[in-house]
């Protein structure tokens, strides 16, 4: 789930690190100690969960569980995928660093708007299943548009390659909206107080 | 805290699975007047039917080609020096390789040629007579061209191994990632303190 180095030009380059970094730098600020080790895990887990791939017909895809951690860390959810990221493109040479900012953009940001929207109905206790699942379905959707948009207004030549990406998108948000939607009912349910809305 | 039960099933799900991502790798060699181009994704396979672009200096697209079955595109490339070569691999994911083409002199003319192989041939023979130690037979030629041609295929092997990602490399950045968090909360404590 990156854009690889040399896609972009360098307005989207510059403009994905300005505000992925102060996104970033903004949420250090607001991070207490108590909840630094949550975040470690949460990062720890985005990084080999996005390593590990299921094969899927001619192609393999990748969760990112990123709709769950937008739940578990809210604005949080900025920092732990910029870490994790920042590993995978300086040791496996995914994304890279130029890309960094605009990849923790698209990656981090569906799923922070969409803990916003869904942190009340989740406070209710209601419909826990169906949000969780919807968080993580429309966060790697929405990642997955948002990655395919960048690519056709960086190059408008790309436009089959963006409907490709797109298309591809949706089975594997799919699966994510399932597994999130199965982890926040099961977390929502024993241990209420690491679900962000509900501390 | 979290259920850490919880978070070690979820990997455990998934670690049968091979272990990579969409990187894809990109080698070019200059075989004579051939550049020889490999593509494979990080668990060995192939990158099949990618496009590559060899480009110029300037960025002009020279040669634009597709690989094969097994990640292979062979570039027949006339006079140029510096060149860059574009992978393809589709969804963003693209490799790219600067090389310095070196190219090879030019053959001699039919004349030097006939001589070349008539001073070739003469060689031959002063071998088979034991006459030059220093010379090679067609057979010992054909002999090394062979071996040179599995030592090429096991540099290649060679790469994808090393380019492959196994489950020590993860839990090794995994190891640094939590440290950079180990930092902060360092950080952070000292700055409350």
């Amino acid at each position: 789930m990156h854009i690889s180095e040399g896609v972009l030009s360098p307005v989207y380059l510059i403009s994905g690190w300005l505000v992925s970094g102060g996104a970033v730098l903004f949420s250090l600020k607001a991070l207490s100690g108590r909840e630094i080790p949550r975040v470690a895990l949460l990062s720890g887990l985005f990084f080999v969960i996005s390593l590990i791939h299921i094969p899927l017909g001619p192609t393999s895809v990748h969760l990112t569980l990123n709709g769950l951690l937008g739940i578990l860390l809210g604005q949080a959810v900025f920092p732990a995928i910029f870490v994790a990221l920042f590993f995978q493109a300086l040791f496996f040479q995914y994304g890279g660093i130029s890309v960094l900012g605009i990849n923790t953009l698209t990656m981090a940001l569906p799923p922070y708007l969409f803990s916003l929207l869904f942190s009340r109905y989740l406070q209710k206790g209601k419909y826990t299943l169906l949000i969780g699942f919807l968080s993580g379905f429309l966060s790697l959707l929405s990642s997955g548009l948002l990655m395919a948009l960048i690519l056709y207004l960086s190059n408008p030549k790309l436009y089959l390659l963006s409907g490709i990406f797109a298309g591809t998108y949706l089975p594997i948000s799919l699966a994510e909206g399932i597994i999130t939607a199965f982890a926040v009912l099961y977390l929502k349910r024993t241990h209420p107080e690491v679900i962000r809305c509900c501390q | 805290m979290l259920p850490v039960k919880g978070i070690i099933f979820l990997l455990l799900l998934f670690l049968p699975f091979q272990i990579y991502a969409h990187r894809v790798n990109l080698f070019v060699d200059q075989i004579g007047n051939n550049l020889e181009i490999t593509a494979f994704f990080p668990d060995g396979s192939p990158c099949k039917e990618c496009r590559v672009e060899v480009l110029d200096k300037k960025g002009r697209v020279l040669q634009i080609t597709k690989t094969d079955e097994v990640g292979k595109a062979i570039l027949s490339m006339g006079n140029v020096t510096d060149i860059k070569v574009v992978l393809k691999a589709g969804e963003g994911h693209q490799a790219e390789k600067f090389i310095k083409f070196d190219t090879p002199k030019k053959e001699p003319n039919k004349k030097q040629s006939s001589n070349l192989s008539m001073n070739k041939q003469s060689q031959v023979v002063k071998t088979l007579k034991g006459e030059d130690s220093n010379s090679i037979s067609s057979d010992q030629l054909s002999e090394i061209q062979a071996e040179l041609k599995g030592l090429r295929q096991e540099i290649v092997e060679l790469r994808k191994n090393s380019q492959r990602i196994w489950l020590r490399d993860i839990f090794s950045v995994l190891g640094y990632l939590l440290g950079v968090w180990a930092l902060l909360t360092l950080w952070k404590r000292k700055n409350a303190s």
